[in-house]
């Protein structure tokens, strides 16, 4: 009797270490993100002591040692805000096509498709958005050079496409089917049970969506570098979405690779910029994601 | 696709129709219904008599549910469901083509077994069907109602406004049979309504059947034999997707005329 | 058949035919005269207002209204353009473009052409809740297409442009002169090194947390910390991950040397989130009685997990680890400041030594188009690397089949 019984403990305690074992891998990801951003403030730093606020002006000017970012924080919002136009439409009705209305049958031969549209590589993107559509735009508004707002906007517009559809589907699909049948048993159509039951319902996650469609557009790199030219000013006036500019990401991978010294810590404070901006975006999304799971779950 | 077309241009036509006999609301004529490749009725008859309270019993699985979400064609939300037959309600086919099934669904009502209010504030729940028919009537009026007339309203008279998922379950319940109420309906289908709920909660809806049997035809699906010969004036026992028996409540329960119901009866199905 | 019907088919006809011939002359950039533009709106506002007339005069009903306003508006819009310069020269405003009238013309005829079909399924379902419903379904029908006609468009220029220069020797040959001459292989080679690699460093690392999230802890302030970082992770811009590789492998661990090691644990990072998640939602599709049976037998919760649960979530694991690397294998930001070097790195032989990548090849191709004859080469590699990716998504989306066969 006690000999089986220390087996059973040796047992249990062997479970218990390899529970640790799994603890311990699962707080890399927790490891990873406080080291990226201690390693990107600890590159940062010497920009930010030297510059302090200087690093938020829109003054940028490398012979003079002026190094404001604001000209590609703007650009990157800018850019972000001008994707969301094109993608959040067309997202939205996707979504709802695929979650409310296609038969099985359409839903898996559309998925894999869109899913093909997340595939395809950014820089592919980018380099399609320079060569094709910067063109086009160029030849039919005769502009001043290939790069240009307006082709970076409808390119993230596109890749932003894929997250907004997926997750605003999910969103949808999470709105319980009683309440849709509910809906229906009382005489709506489809399409007013999707307006006045399923998206209320689901408007959070979809808000959860459509912030995550942003913080993909503004951590966009290779694609936005290609398009928008990276030039380091603001666009004149500035809503002009014919004009060039910079955003966070083409900064910094334009000038990564041929730069020493200060400027180097520049761009990592520009990278910090960037982290926190869409870290916090995530966390946003996060929060109303699991407000709308709970939402329904709380229910009964 | 140009058939389609075709089709849609042609949809003009009148709806079948057909003289039922006095008294009868609605009529089951022969109906059959596949989900994909199972059968789930089989050429099922039965009548539903106006102002009196029709029950469905029988054991799980035997189509129930099915049966009754045939007669506001609920069923048509399902894509693999196929039928064959004829439903007529006040002398029309509602699953001839040109019937609307929308128009269907207000004319028969539905409550569900599982509580499923909508997130929304308890007045909207109730005004939900008249918002979206289009119905002229008077938002408060009719809230009133329909609350009154589903006995809850003086539970829920000064929190209106309230979110619908802060009651209890079985004020859950009552919310989603006046918010049936509200688009005046003339059958009410009720689908276990009373199985999320506690014995309190199920005697108020007993009550409350009875007394919509004034104004309403009703039809209740339910596991509950006893429930079944208090509320219900015909029942209409189903085996395996077969009407079995259909017939007067006192009849049924007392002398069944089939083998079968009185074996299910007498409580010898699980 | 009624009138109505007929009338509001008209619409619908005319309409999509006026936008779709609006979209072709948007897209071929052709030169549309001012009549052209005119007279096709003309022609919508005349079947919007048979319609309208129809219905609010002769039906006596007031339901036309919007078909008689919308046919004015067509009307007023295509009689008051004759007054837009042509071209219209925005530069006095510093907006440095000139837009011909023929875009505004094209974007009058598909914008309008688009709202006529709309409006005409109201009369067509004689103004019930089903014209609605049916005129909703068209605009997301509508959404679908303008969806998949970019994909559509991007996947036949890169196939089209890149067929013609994929030969055996541009597959098997060395970079030469900057990729103006000879092939890619060392891109194709060190693309799908530093894949394997990183598939090696994240396989356990992302299995090890979602075995710790879906199995051992569901609830608690850790796992909430450690589910946040996984999706803060997710989001996190490839660049950010590229300067962190920089900062982290290349300056401390790798002495300031880039090299395929680095890249490789960059990439980790950056899939570890996308297989975690995945691997979280296979393990959480096992069903929980699986579970308590194996526990009820005396089984330690390791071994339930090791003989219960991980075989039948291989397939749903792997998926995800497939897609996590189809995302590694096209990007170029992280790799960018850690791995590549653009030319003479050669075929990678140490994992302590700088590699060639596609994405990255692509990007130095890119940088020499106008200055060199590369466009071609461009655009072969463009689609090698689009084969790569896509089929390794395709890879993954079997395995999902097959997964999704057996539950
Ligand atoms: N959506 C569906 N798809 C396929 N088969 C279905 C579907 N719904 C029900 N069925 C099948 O049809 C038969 C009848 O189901 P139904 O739900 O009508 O039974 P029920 O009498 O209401 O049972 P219960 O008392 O358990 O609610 C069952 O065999 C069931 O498996
Ligand atoms: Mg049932």
């Amino acid at each position: 009797m006690p000999k089986e019984f220390e087996k059973v403990i040796s047992r249990s305690s062997k479970d218990k270490i390899v529970q640790a074992i799994f603890f311990g891998i699962a707080t890399f990801s927790v490891l990873i993100i406080s080291f990226i951003f201690i390693f990107l403030f600890i590159r940062a730093y010497p920009a930010i002591e030297e510059f302090g606020m200087g690093l938020l002006s829109s003054d940028w000017n490398v012979s003079r040692n002026e190094f404001g970012l604001f000209p590609a924080l703007y650009g990157s919002i800018f850019i972000a805000i001008g994707a969301l136009l094109v993608s959040v439409p067309l997202g939205l009705g996707v979504a709802i096509y695929l979650s409310e209305i296609a038969s099985n049958k359409i839903r898996m031969i559309l998925k894999p498709i869109i899913e093909l549209l997340a595939g395809i590589p950014s820089i592919v993107y980018g380099f399609i958005g320079a060569i094709l559509l910067g063109r086009f735009l160029y030849d039919t508004f005769a502009m001043r050079g290939v790069n240009s707002f307006l082709a970076a906007m409808l390119i993230l517009g596109i890749m932003a496409l894929p997250i907004i559809i997926s997750l605003s589907d999910d969103a949808m699909k999470s709105v319980p089917k009683d309440m849709k049948d509910a809906s229906l048993a009382l005489g709506a159509t489809k399409w007013q049970t999707i307006r006045k039951v399923t998206i209320p319902g689901a408007i959070s996650g979809i808000s959860s969506a459509v912030i995550m469609g942003m913080g993909r557009a503004i951590g966009e790199t290779m694609a936005v570098m290609l398009i928008i030219g990276s030039v380091m000013k603001m666009p004149v006036p500035f809503f002009n979405i014919f004009d060039t500019g910079n955003t966070l990401t083409a900064l910094i991978a334009v000038h990564m690779g041929e730069s020493h010294g200060i400027i180097i810590s520049v761009l990592f404070t520009a990278g910090i910029m960037l982290f926190t901006i869409v870290a916090i975006m995530s966390i946003i999304s996060d929060i109303l994601q699991t407000r709308t799971k709970e939402k329904f779950e709380g229910k009964r | 696709m140009f058939a389609k077309i075709q089709e849609l241009l042609e949809k003009e036509s009148s709806c079948e129709r057909t003289d039922l006999p006095d008294r009868v609301k609605m009529k089951v004529q022969d109906f059959d219904l596949w989900y994909d490749d199972i059968q789930a009725l089989k050429s099922v008859d039965m009548d539903v008599e106006e102002n009196k309270v029709t029950a469905i019993i029988g054991p799980s699985g035997c189509g129930k549910s099915t049966l009754i979400r045939s007669l506001n064609r609920m069923n048509d939300t399902i894509p693999s469901v196929r039928t064959e037959g004829k439903v007529w309600l006040d002398g029309y086919n509602i699953y001839d083509d040109v019937t609307d099934c929308v128009d269907i669904r207000r004319k028969v009502g539905m409550v569900f077994q599982k509580p499923n209010p909508f997130p929304f504030s308890i007045e909207n729940n109730v005004f939900y069907g008249c918002e979206v028919n289009g119905m002229d009537v008077d938002k408060d009026k009719t809230v009133e109602r329909c609350l009154k007339q589903a006995a809850i309203w003086d539970e829920v008279k000064d929190r209106l406004d309230e979110n619908a998922l802060s009651l209890s379950g079985g004020q859950q319940q009552r919310l989603c049979i006046a918010r049936a109420l509200a688009t005046e309906p003339e059958v009410i289908l009720m689908d276990e309504p009373c199985s999320a709920l506690d014995p309190i909660a199920t005697a108020k809806i007993e009550d409350l059947i009875d007394e919509l049997k004034k104004d309403y035809t009703v039809v209740i699906v339910t596991h509950n034999m006893q429930q079944a010969a208090r509320v219900s004036d015909y029942t209409a026992y189903m085996y395996l997707g077969e009407l079995i028996e259909f017939g007067k409540t006192t009849q049924i329960f007392e002398n069944p005329k089939k083998k079968s119901t009185e074996k299910y009866i007498t409580g010898r199905f699980g | 058949m009624s009138l109505r019907k007929i009338i509001a088919l008209w619409i619908f006809i005319v309409s999509a035919g006026v936008a779709i011939y609006g979209f072709w002359n948007l897209y071929n950039q052709s030169e549309i005269g001012y009549w052209t533009m005119a007279g096709s709106l003309l022609l919508i506002s005349v079947v919007c207002y048979a319609s309208g007339i129809h219905h609010h005069i002769i039906s006596k009903r007031q339901k036309g209204l919007p078909m008689l306003v919308y046919g004015t508006f067509v009307l007023s819009a295509a009689a008051l353009s004759i007054y837009i310069p042509n071209p219209l020269d925005l530069r006095p405003w510093e907006i440095y473009v000139r837009i011909p009238n023929s875009f505004f013309f094209s974007l009058f005829m598909l914008l309008s052409g688009l709202f006529g079909a709309y409006l005409s399924f109201r009369p067509f379902y004689d103004y019930k809740k089903e014209g609605a419903q049916v005129g909703a379904y068209y605009v997301f029908y509508l959404t679908l297409l303008f969806t998949l006609f970019p994909l559509f468009l991007i996947i036949f220029n890169i196939v089209t442009r890149g067929m013609g220069g994929i030969t055996w020797e541009f597959l098997t040959q060395d970079i030469v002169s900057m990729g103006e001459e000879g092939g890619v292989f060392p891109a194709i080679l060190g693309t799908l090194a530093m894949i394997s690699l990183t598939a090696i460093i994240v396989l356990p690392l992302g299995v090890g947390t979602a075995i710790y999230l879906a199995e051992y802890a569901k609830k608690g302030l850790a796992v909430r910390v450690i589910r946040t970082a996984v999706n803060i992770l997710q989001g996190t811009p490839s660049i950010v991950h590229g300067l962190f590789g920089y900062a982290f492998f290349v300056l401390i661990l790798f002495d300031g040397k880039k090299c395929l090691l680095a890249g490789a644990l960059t990439l980790a990072i950056l899939t570890l989130p996308i297989v975690t998640r995945s691997a979280e939602e296979a393990l959480n599709s096992i069903p929980g009685e699986l579970r308590d049976a194996s526990l009820a037998l005396g089984a330690t919760k390791w071994q339930t997990i090791r003989k219960m649960v991980l075989p039948p979530s291989l397939p749903g694991i792997l998926t995800g680890t497939v897609l996590g690397l189809g995302r590694a294998a096209g990007e170029t930001a992280p790799i960018m400041f850690t791995a590549v070097y653009f030319s003479g790195a050669g075929t990678p032989s140490s994992l302590l030594k700088p590699v060639q990548a596609l994405p990255y090849h692509l990007l130095s191709l890119y940088r020499l188009v106008g200055y060199r004859d590369v466009e071609q080469q461009a655009w072969a590699t463009a689609l090698i690397l689009l084969m790569i990716v896509l089929g390794i998504n395709f890879i993954a989306i079997i395995l999902r089949e097959k997964y999704r066969q057996r539950f």
